[in-house]
Protein backbone atom coordinates (compact mmCIF):
# COMPACT_ATOMS: atom_id res chain seq x y z
CA UNK A 1 0.00 0.00 0.00
CA UNK A 2 2.92 2.24 1.31
CA UNK A 3 4.90 1.49 -2.06
CA UNK A 4 1.34 2.48 -4.45
CA UNK A 5 1.00 5.67 -2.46
CA UNK A 6 4.80 6.71 -2.97
CA UNK A 7 4.24 5.40 -6.61
CA UNK A 8 1.27 7.56 -7.05
CA UNK A 9 2.98 10.62 -5.11
CA UNK A 10 6.14 10.18 -7.67
CA UNK A 11 3.46 10.12 -10.75
CA UNK A 12 1.77 13.11 -9.23
CA UNK A 13 5.47 15.14 -8.54
CA UNK A 14 6.53 14.20 -12.37
CA UNK A 15 3.50 15.46 -14.02
CA UNK A 16 4.25 19.19 -13.90
CA UNK A 17 7.76 18.15 -15.13
CA UNK A 18 5.98 16.55 -18.11
CA UNK A 19 4.20 19.26 -18.89
CA UNK A 20 7.38 21.45 -19.07
CA UNK A 21 8.96 19.35 -21.76
CA UNK A 22 6.44 19.99 -23.92
CA UNK A 23 6.61 23.85 -23.77
CA UNK A 24 8.96 25.43 -25.99
CA UNK A 25 12.44 24.92 -24.06
CA UNK A 26 13.75 21.49 -23.10
CA UNK A 27 14.58 21.04 -19.30
CA UNK A 28 16.51 17.45 -20.06
CA UNK A 29 20.03 17.14 -20.93
CA UNK A 30 21.62 15.28 -24.60
CA UNK A 31 24.51 13.72 -24.63
CA UNK A 32 27.32 15.78 -27.02
CA UNK A 33 26.76 14.65 -30.71
CA UNK A 34 30.70 14.22 -31.56
CA UNK A 35 33.38 13.54 -30.26
CA UNK A 36 36.42 15.55 -28.59
CA UNK A 37 33.34 17.87 -27.05
CA UNK A 38 34.29 19.66 -23.97
CA UNK A 39 31.34 18.79 -22.09
CA UNK A 40 29.71 15.95 -20.90
CA UNK A 41 26.33 17.13 -21.22
CA UNK A 42 24.84 19.75 -22.99
CA UNK A 43 21.52 21.69 -21.14
CA UNK A 44 20.36 24.38 -22.90
CA UNK A 45 19.97 27.99 -21.87
CA UNK A 46 16.75 27.36 -20.62
CA UNK A 47 17.75 24.71 -18.15
CA UNK A 48 19.09 28.04 -16.04
CA UNK A 49 16.69 30.39 -16.67
CA UNK A 50 14.34 30.67 -14.02
CA UNK A 51 10.44 29.70 -13.99
CA UNK A 52 9.31 33.25 -14.67
CA UNK A 53 11.82 33.24 -17.52
CA UNK A 54 10.90 29.72 -18.74
CA UNK A 55 7.31 30.88 -18.75
CA UNK A 56 7.81 33.58 -20.80
CA UNK A 57 8.69 31.41 -23.48
CA UNK A 58 6.38 28.78 -23.22
CA UNK A 59 3.98 30.58 -24.15
CA UNK A 60 4.29 32.15 -27.54
CA UNK A 61 1.54 34.86 -26.32
CA UNK A 62 3.27 36.02 -23.82
CA UNK A 63 6.83 35.79 -25.16
CA UNK A 64 7.75 39.61 -25.77
CA UNK A 65 10.11 38.51 -29.01
CA UNK A 66 7.00 36.69 -31.12
CA UNK A 67 5.89 40.54 -31.67
CA UNK A 68 9.07 39.99 -34.34
CA UNK A 69 8.23 36.91 -35.66
CA UNK A 70 5.22 38.63 -36.98
CA UNK A 71 6.97 41.45 -38.69
CA UNK A 72 9.17 38.99 -39.89
CA UNK A 73 6.77 36.77 -41.69
CA UNK A 74 5.13 39.84 -43.57
CA UNK A 75 8.96 40.88 -45.01
CA UNK A 76 9.11 37.27 -46.03
CA UNK A 77 6.73 38.19 -48.28
CA UNK A 78 7.25 41.53 -49.21
CA UNK A 79 8.90 42.11 -52.66
CA UNK A 80 11.96 45.16 -52.20
CA UNK A 81 15.05 46.38 -54.10
CA UNK A 82 15.17 46.68 -58.26
CA UNK A 83 14.51 43.11 -58.95
CA UNK A 84 11.40 43.75 -57.23
CA UNK A 85 11.29 40.37 -55.66
CA UNK A 86 10.43 39.02 -51.99
CA UNK A 87 12.19 36.03 -49.96
CA UNK A 88 9.25 33.94 -50.88
CA UNK A 89 8.65 34.84 -54.73
CA UNK A 90 12.04 31.83 -54.81
CA UNK A 91 11.40 30.11 -51.68
CA UNK A 92 7.81 30.26 -51.27
CA UNK A 93 6.38 28.92 -48.38
CA UNK A 94 8.89 29.37 -45.68
CA UNK A 95 7.20 26.75 -43.39
CA UNK A 96 8.41 24.16 -46.31
CA UNK A 97 11.71 25.84 -47.35
CA UNK A 98 13.07 27.03 -44.41
CA UNK A 99 12.14 24.22 -42.03
CA UNK A 100 15.88 22.82 -40.34
CA UNK A 101 17.71 25.92 -42.27
CA UNK A 102 18.43 27.47 -38.66
CA UNK A 103 19.57 23.84 -37.46
CA UNK A 104 22.36 23.49 -40.15
CA UNK A 105 23.59 26.94 -40.09
CA UNK A 106 26.05 28.61 -39.94
CA UNK A 107 26.91 26.69 -43.60
CA UNK A 108 29.48 26.11 -45.60
CA UNK A 109 28.80 28.04 -49.50
CA UNK A 110 31.09 27.21 -52.22
CA UNK A 111 30.71 30.77 -54.11
CA UNK A 112 32.10 32.90 -50.63
CA UNK A 113 34.03 29.86 -50.35
CA UNK A 114 33.56 29.90 -46.39
CA UNK A 115 30.70 29.28 -44.18
CA UNK A 116 28.06 32.04 -43.42
CA UNK A 117 25.34 32.76 -40.82
CA UNK A 118 22.11 32.93 -41.41
CA UNK A 119 21.95 36.52 -41.34
CA UNK A 120 24.85 36.76 -43.82
CA UNK A 121 22.85 34.33 -45.89
CA UNK A 122 19.81 36.96 -45.95
CA UNK A 123 21.98 39.86 -46.54
CA UNK A 124 23.53 38.31 -49.20
CA UNK A 125 20.23 36.85 -51.09
CA UNK A 126 18.99 40.62 -50.66
CA UNK A 127 22.09 42.24 -52.52
CA UNK A 128 22.34 39.74 -55.25
CA UNK A 129 18.89 38.70 -56.25
CA UNK A 130 16.80 41.07 -54.94
CA UNK A 131 19.00 44.08 -55.56
CA UNK A 132 17.93 45.32 -52.27
CA UNK A 133 20.18 47.07 -48.97
CA UNK A 134 21.51 44.82 -46.81
CA UNK A 135 19.92 44.53 -43.25
CA UNK A 136 21.78 46.33 -40.48
CA UNK A 137 22.79 43.57 -38.07
CA UNK A 138 20.90 43.83 -35.09
CA UNK A 139 18.00 46.35 -36.63
CA UNK A 140 14.51 45.39 -36.24
CA UNK A 141 13.93 44.22 -39.68
CA UNK A 142 16.98 41.93 -39.60
CA UNK A 143 15.71 40.50 -36.18
CA UNK A 144 12.47 39.91 -37.11
CA UNK A 145 13.44 38.24 -40.40
CA UNK A 146 16.07 35.67 -38.74
CA UNK A 147 14.02 35.16 -36.10
CA UNK A 148 11.09 34.05 -38.62
CA UNK A 149 13.46 31.86 -40.83
CA UNK A 150 15.14 30.38 -37.48
CA UNK A 151 11.50 29.66 -36.13
CA UNK A 152 10.56 27.22 -38.27
CA UNK A 153 13.13 25.27 -37.32
CA UNK A 154 11.62 24.97 -34.01
CA UNK A 155 12.31 21.87 -31.93
CA UNK A 156 14.32 20.34 -34.55
CA UNK A 157 18.21 19.01 -32.92
CA UNK A 158 20.92 21.54 -34.33
CA UNK A 159 23.22 19.55 -37.03
CA UNK A 160 26.80 21.12 -37.53
CA UNK A 161 29.48 18.63 -39.09
CA UNK A 162 32.48 19.02 -37.66
CA UNK A 163 34.48 17.98 -41.20
CA UNK A 164 34.17 18.46 -44.71
CA UNK A 165 35.32 22.27 -45.76
CA UNK A 166 33.57 23.68 -42.35
CA UNK A 167 36.72 22.32 -40.62
CA UNK A 168 39.45 24.57 -40.96
CA UNK A 169 36.50 27.70 -39.68
CA UNK A 170 35.57 25.21 -36.68
CA UNK A 171 39.03 25.28 -36.01
CA UNK A 172 39.37 28.69 -35.50
CA UNK A 173 36.42 29.48 -33.71
CA UNK A 174 37.07 27.01 -31.13
CA UNK A 175 40.46 28.63 -30.63
CA UNK A 176 38.57 32.11 -30.52
CA UNK A 177 36.33 30.34 -28.05
CA UNK A 178 39.43 28.84 -26.15
CA UNK A 179 41.46 31.73 -25.85
CA UNK A 180 42.21 33.95 -23.20
CA UNK A 181 41.22 37.92 -23.93
CA UNK A 182 40.87 41.17 -22.47
CA UNK A 183 42.21 42.92 -19.42
CA UNK A 184 40.76 39.85 -17.40
CA UNK A 185 42.29 37.33 -19.70
CA UNK A 186 39.58 35.18 -19.48
CA UNK A 187 38.35 32.86 -22.21
CA UNK A 188 34.58 32.09 -23.32
CA UNK A 189 35.80 28.21 -22.06
CA UNK A 190 36.92 29.51 -18.51
CA UNK A 191 33.43 30.25 -17.60
CA UNK A 192 30.84 28.18 -20.38
CA UNK A 193 32.89 24.64 -20.22
CA UNK A 194 33.88 24.79 -16.32
CA UNK A 195 31.43 26.76 -14.27
CA UNK A 196 28.30 26.61 -16.18
CA UNK A 197 25.29 25.90 -13.39
CA UNK A 198 27.46 28.35 -10.47
CA UNK A 199 26.45 31.76 -10.05
CA UNK A 200 28.54 34.81 -11.02
CA UNK A 201 26.24 37.31 -9.28
CA UNK A 202 23.08 36.52 -8.96
CA UNK A 203 23.24 35.09 -12.77
CA UNK A 204 23.35 31.33 -13.38
CA UNK A 205 26.57 30.91 -16.04
CA UNK A 206 24.72 28.86 -19.01
CA UNK A 207 27.16 26.27 -21.04
CA UNK A 208 26.68 29.39 -23.82
CA UNK A 209 24.38 27.98 -26.18
CA UNK A 210 23.37 29.55 -29.42
CA UNK A 211 20.27 27.86 -30.05
CA UNK A 212 17.72 30.06 -28.67
CA UNK A 213 19.22 33.10 -30.91
CA UNK A 214 17.94 35.81 -31.44
CA UNK A 215 16.74 36.00 -28.00
CA UNK A 216 14.58 37.77 -25.95
CA UNK A 217 16.51 39.54 -22.90
CA UNK A 218 14.41 40.36 -20.04
CA UNK A 219 17.73 42.46 -18.49
CA UNK A 220 17.60 44.67 -21.65
CA UNK A 221 13.86 44.61 -22.52
CA UNK A 222 15.08 43.56 -25.55
CA UNK A 223 15.54 41.17 -28.28
CA UNK A 224 18.90 40.69 -29.30
CA UNK A 225 21.33 38.83 -31.62
CA UNK A 226 23.92 36.68 -30.86
CA UNK A 227 26.64 39.48 -31.54
CA UNK A 228 24.71 41.39 -28.79
CA UNK A 229 25.62 39.18 -26.54
CA UNK A 230 28.59 37.53 -27.57
CA UNK A 231 29.77 41.67 -27.04
CA UNK A 232 28.31 41.65 -23.47
CA UNK A 233 30.41 38.56 -22.39
CA UNK A 234 33.45 40.59 -23.87
CA UNK A 235 32.73 44.13 -22.21
CA UNK A 236 32.81 42.63 -19.13
CA UNK A 237 36.38 40.72 -19.83
CA UNK A 238 37.31 43.94 -20.80
CA UNK A 239 38.21 42.66 -24.24
CA UNK A 240 37.85 44.44 -27.73
CA UNK A 241 34.11 43.51 -29.26
CA UNK A 242 33.34 41.39 -32.43
CA UNK A 243 31.81 43.28 -35.61
CA UNK A 244 28.81 42.09 -37.19
CA UNK A 245 29.26 40.00 -40.32
CA UNK A 246 33.09 39.55 -39.65
CA UNK A 247 34.60 36.21 -40.03
CA UNK A 248 35.96 35.70 -36.37
CA UNK A 249 32.07 36.36 -35.31
CA UNK A 250 30.94 33.68 -38.70
CA UNK A 251 33.49 31.03 -37.01
CA UNK A 252 32.67 31.44 -33.30
CA UNK A 253 29.08 30.87 -34.05
CA UNK A 254 29.91 27.91 -36.64
CA UNK A 255 32.12 26.56 -33.80
CA UNK A 256 29.47 27.35 -30.89
CA UNK A 257 26.63 25.17 -33.72
CA UNK A 258 28.93 22.45 -33.57
CA UNK A 259 29.23 22.61 -30.02
CA UNK A 260 25.59 22.40 -29.52
CA UNK A 261 24.74 19.83 -31.97
CA UNK A 262 22.11 17.61 -30.52
CA UNK A 263 20.49 20.56 -28.70
CA UNK A 264 17.02 21.50 -30.33
CA UNK A 265 16.63 24.79 -31.90
CA UNK A 266 14.34 27.16 -29.09
CA UNK A 267 14.30 30.41 -31.29
CA UNK A 268 13.09 32.92 -30.19
CA UNK A 269 14.20 32.11 -26.79
CA UNK A 270 13.55 34.38 -23.39
CA UNK A 271 16.47 34.70 -21.37
CA UNK A 272 17.76 36.27 -17.97
CA UNK B 1 56.17 103.83 -50.30
CA UNK B 2 58.69 100.83 -50.16
CA UNK B 3 59.02 101.43 -46.36
CA UNK B 4 54.83 101.22 -45.44
CA UNK B 5 54.45 98.24 -47.57
CA UNK B 6 57.73 96.58 -46.42
CA UNK B 7 55.69 97.42 -42.43
CA UNK B 8 52.83 96.22 -44.16
CA UNK B 9 54.25 92.59 -45.09
CA UNK B 10 56.12 92.34 -42.09
CA UNK B 11 52.96 92.67 -40.11
CA UNK B 12 51.26 89.63 -42.14
CA UNK B 13 53.45 88.12 -42.11
CA UNK B 14 53.78 87.81 -38.10
CA UNK B 15 50.00 87.84 -37.75
CA UNK B 16 49.92 84.67 -39.77
CA UNK B 17 52.53 82.93 -37.92
CA UNK B 18 51.27 84.16 -34.42
CA UNK B 19 47.42 82.65 -34.99
CA UNK B 20 48.79 79.52 -36.87
CA UNK B 21 50.68 78.75 -33.85
CA UNK B 22 47.76 79.47 -31.06
CA UNK B 23 45.57 77.73 -33.46
CA UNK B 24 48.18 74.43 -33.29
CA UNK B 25 48.30 74.96 -29.62
CA UNK B 26 44.36 75.00 -29.02
CA UNK B 27 44.12 71.89 -31.45
CA UNK B 28 46.78 70.28 -29.42
CA UNK B 29 44.90 71.19 -26.26
CA UNK B 30 41.30 70.20 -27.52
CA UNK B 31 43.06 67.09 -28.41
CA UNK B 32 44.55 66.06 -24.69
CA UNK B 33 41.20 67.19 -23.69
CA UNK B 34 39.36 64.52 -25.78
CA UNK B 35 41.44 61.41 -25.26
CA UNK B 36 41.90 62.06 -21.61
CA UNK B 37 37.96 62.04 -21.31
CA UNK B 38 37.56 58.75 -23.54
CA UNK B 39 40.31 57.53 -21.52
CA UNK B 40 38.77 57.57 -18.30
CA UNK B 41 35.03 56.82 -19.31
CA UNK B 42 35.40 54.11 -20.73
CA UNK B 43 37.52 51.66 -18.76
CA UNK B 44 36.57 50.29 -15.21
CA UNK B 45 36.52 52.64 -11.93
CA UNK B 46 39.47 50.85 -10.49
CA UNK B 47 42.09 50.97 -13.47
CA UNK B 48 45.50 52.51 -13.48
CA UNK B 49 47.88 53.49 -15.64
CA UNK B 50 50.82 52.82 -12.98
CA UNK B 51 52.72 49.76 -11.97
CA UNK B 52 54.05 49.22 -8.86
CA UNK B 53 57.40 47.46 -8.39
CA UNK B 54 57.19 44.43 -6.03
CA UNK B 55 59.38 41.26 -5.34
CA UNK B 56 58.39 37.88 -5.58
CA UNK B 57 59.58 35.21 -2.59
CA UNK B 58 58.48 32.11 -1.38
CA UNK B 59 55.54 31.51 0.61
CA UNK B 60 55.08 29.43 3.39
CA UNK B 61 51.85 27.49 1.99
CA UNK B 62 52.09 29.06 -1.58
CA UNK B 63 54.62 28.88 -3.99
CA UNK B 64 55.05 32.56 -4.43
CA UNK B 65 54.01 35.72 -2.02
CA UNK B 66 55.10 39.56 -2.01
CA UNK B 67 56.10 39.99 1.62
CA UNK B 68 56.68 44.20 1.07
CA UNK B 69 53.33 46.43 0.47
CA UNK B 70 52.98 47.83 -2.51
CA UNK B 71 52.33 51.55 -1.12
CA UNK B 72 53.96 53.53 1.70
CA UNK B 73 50.30 54.04 2.98
CA UNK B 74 48.85 51.07 5.17
CA UNK B 75 45.86 49.43 3.86
CA UNK B 76 42.51 50.30 4.55
CA UNK B 77 40.08 47.48 5.52
CA UNK B 78 36.85 49.61 5.22
CA UNK B 79 37.96 50.98 1.52
CA UNK B 80 38.74 47.33 0.87
CA UNK B 81 35.28 45.75 1.46
CA UNK B 82 34.30 48.56 -0.76
CA UNK B 83 36.59 48.06 -3.52
CA UNK B 84 35.74 44.23 -3.04
CA UNK B 85 32.27 44.49 -3.64
CA UNK B 86 32.04 46.94 -6.52
CA UNK B 87 31.75 45.75 -9.93
CA UNK B 88 33.86 48.11 -11.77
CA UNK B 89 36.73 47.42 -9.04
CA UNK B 90 37.70 44.19 -7.33
CA UNK B 91 34.29 42.82 -7.60
CA UNK B 92 35.21 40.37 -5.48
CA UNK B 93 31.73 39.44 -4.43
CA UNK B 94 31.16 38.44 -8.12
CA UNK B 95 32.69 35.04 -7.74
CA UNK B 96 33.07 34.48 -3.78
CA UNK B 97 30.80 33.88 -0.51
CA UNK B 98 31.92 36.85 1.99
CA UNK B 99 29.83 36.43 4.78
CA UNK B 100 31.21 39.84 6.36
CA UNK B 101 29.30 41.76 3.32
CA UNK B 102 26.43 39.64 3.62
CA UNK B 103 26.17 40.15 7.28
CA UNK B 104 25.46 43.90 6.41
CA UNK B 105 22.41 43.15 4.24
CA UNK B 106 21.03 41.37 7.65
CA UNK B 107 21.99 44.01 9.71
CA UNK B 108 19.17 45.78 7.44
CA UNK B 109 21.95 48.03 4.96
CA UNK B 110 19.24 48.55 2.29
CA UNK B 111 20.73 51.48 0.52
CA UNK B 112 23.01 48.49 -0.66
CA UNK B 113 21.47 45.18 -1.08
CA UNK B 114 21.29 44.64 -4.31
CA UNK B 115 25.14 45.45 -4.97
CA UNK B 116 25.90 43.23 -1.43
CA UNK B 117 23.13 40.76 -1.83
CA UNK B 118 24.27 38.42 -4.30
CA UNK B 119 27.29 36.42 -4.43
CA UNK B 120 28.83 33.95 -6.85
CA UNK B 121 29.95 30.75 -6.62
CA UNK B 122 32.44 30.33 -8.62
CA UNK B 123 35.38 30.32 -6.52
CA UNK B 124 36.02 29.31 -2.98
CA UNK B 125 34.46 31.26 -0.34
CA UNK B 126 36.64 33.97 1.32
CA UNK B 127 35.70 33.42 5.23
CA UNK B 128 38.92 32.53 7.09
CA UNK B 129 40.64 33.68 4.43
CA UNK B 130 43.20 35.50 6.69
CA UNK B 131 43.75 32.25 8.27
CA UNK B 132 44.53 30.55 5.59
CA UNK B 133 46.76 32.24 3.84
CA UNK B 134 49.53 35.14 5.23
CA UNK B 135 49.36 38.86 3.94
CA UNK B 136 52.02 38.09 2.13
CA UNK B 137 50.34 35.54 0.24
CA UNK B 138 47.05 37.32 -0.24
CA UNK B 139 48.88 40.01 -1.71
CA UNK B 140 50.41 37.44 -4.53
CA UNK B 141 47.11 36.05 -5.09
CA UNK B 142 44.87 39.59 -5.65
CA UNK B 143 48.18 40.87 -7.75
CA UNK B 144 48.31 37.60 -9.92
CA UNK B 145 46.59 34.42 -8.27
CA UNK B 146 48.03 32.64 -11.94
CA UNK B 147 51.78 32.86 -10.60
CA UNK B 148 50.37 32.51 -6.74
CA UNK B 149 48.17 29.16 -6.95
CA UNK B 150 50.15 25.88 -8.60
CA UNK B 151 47.48 25.97 -10.96
CA UNK B 152 47.98 28.45 -13.10
CA UNK B 153 44.72 27.74 -15.17
CA UNK B 154 42.63 29.76 -12.53
CA UNK B 155 40.00 31.76 -14.30
CA UNK B 156 40.80 34.52 -11.60
CA UNK B 157 41.99 37.67 -13.10
CA UNK B 158 45.45 39.20 -12.17
CA UNK B 159 44.67 42.46 -11.00
CA UNK B 160 48.07 44.39 -11.02
CA UNK B 161 49.67 43.08 -14.34
CA UNK B 162 49.39 44.90 -17.40
CA UNK B 163 47.60 43.31 -19.98
CA UNK B 164 50.14 42.14 -22.68
CA UNK B 165 46.87 39.58 -23.41
CA UNK B 166 44.61 38.96 -26.55
CA UNK B 167 41.89 41.71 -27.79
CA UNK B 168 42.34 44.16 -24.62
CA UNK B 169 39.46 47.06 -24.95
CA UNK B 170 40.63 49.81 -26.19
CA UNK B 171 40.28 51.56 -22.89
CA UNK B 172 41.79 49.53 -20.96
CA UNK B 173 44.87 48.47 -22.82
CA UNK B 174 48.01 49.06 -20.88
CA UNK B 175 46.11 49.48 -17.52
CA UNK B 176 46.09 47.26 -14.73
CA UNK B 177 42.67 46.80 -13.27
CA UNK B 178 43.89 48.14 -9.99
CA UNK B 179 45.76 50.32 -8.17
CA UNK B 180 48.57 49.84 -5.84
CA UNK B 181 46.56 51.34 -2.91
CA UNK B 182 43.24 49.47 -3.68
CA UNK B 183 45.64 46.20 -3.67
CA UNK B 184 46.47 47.26 -0.43
CA UNK B 185 43.43 48.01 1.29
CA UNK B 186 41.68 44.89 -0.28
CA UNK B 187 44.69 42.41 1.05
CA UNK B 188 44.37 44.25 3.79
CA UNK B 189 40.19 43.78 4.29
CA UNK B 190 40.87 40.10 4.06
CA UNK B 191 43.45 39.73 6.25
CA UNK B 192 40.76 40.55 8.45
CA UNK B 193 38.68 37.59 7.61
CA UNK B 194 39.35 35.26 10.05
Amino acid sequence: MKRLLTGLLLTASLWPVQGLAEGNGKTSAVNPAAGGHPLKELWSGYHYSSPEIRKLQDSDSDNPAMKLYGKGEAAWKKAEGRAKKSCSSCHGDAEKSMKGAAARFPAYFKLSKKPLTLESRINLCRVKFMQARPLPSESDPMLALSIYVKRQSKGMAVSVPGDGPLKPFLREGKSYFNDRRGQLDISCAGCHDKYAGQRYRAVKISQGHANGFPVYRQSLKKTASLLRQVNRCLARVRAKPLKAGSDQLTNLELYLAWRASGLEVETPAVRE
Amino acid sequence: MRMVIRTICVCVAASVFLLGASYEGFAEHERKKVRKVRSSAACSAGASASVARFKIEKGEALPAAIPKPLTRKPGDAKRGLEAAVNPGKGNCLACHHIAKVLAKVEAGDKKSEAVYGNHGEVGPPLNGVGGRYSKAELRMIVVNPRKAFPDANTVMPAYHVRPLNRDVSRACRGRVMLSAQSIENIVTFLEELK
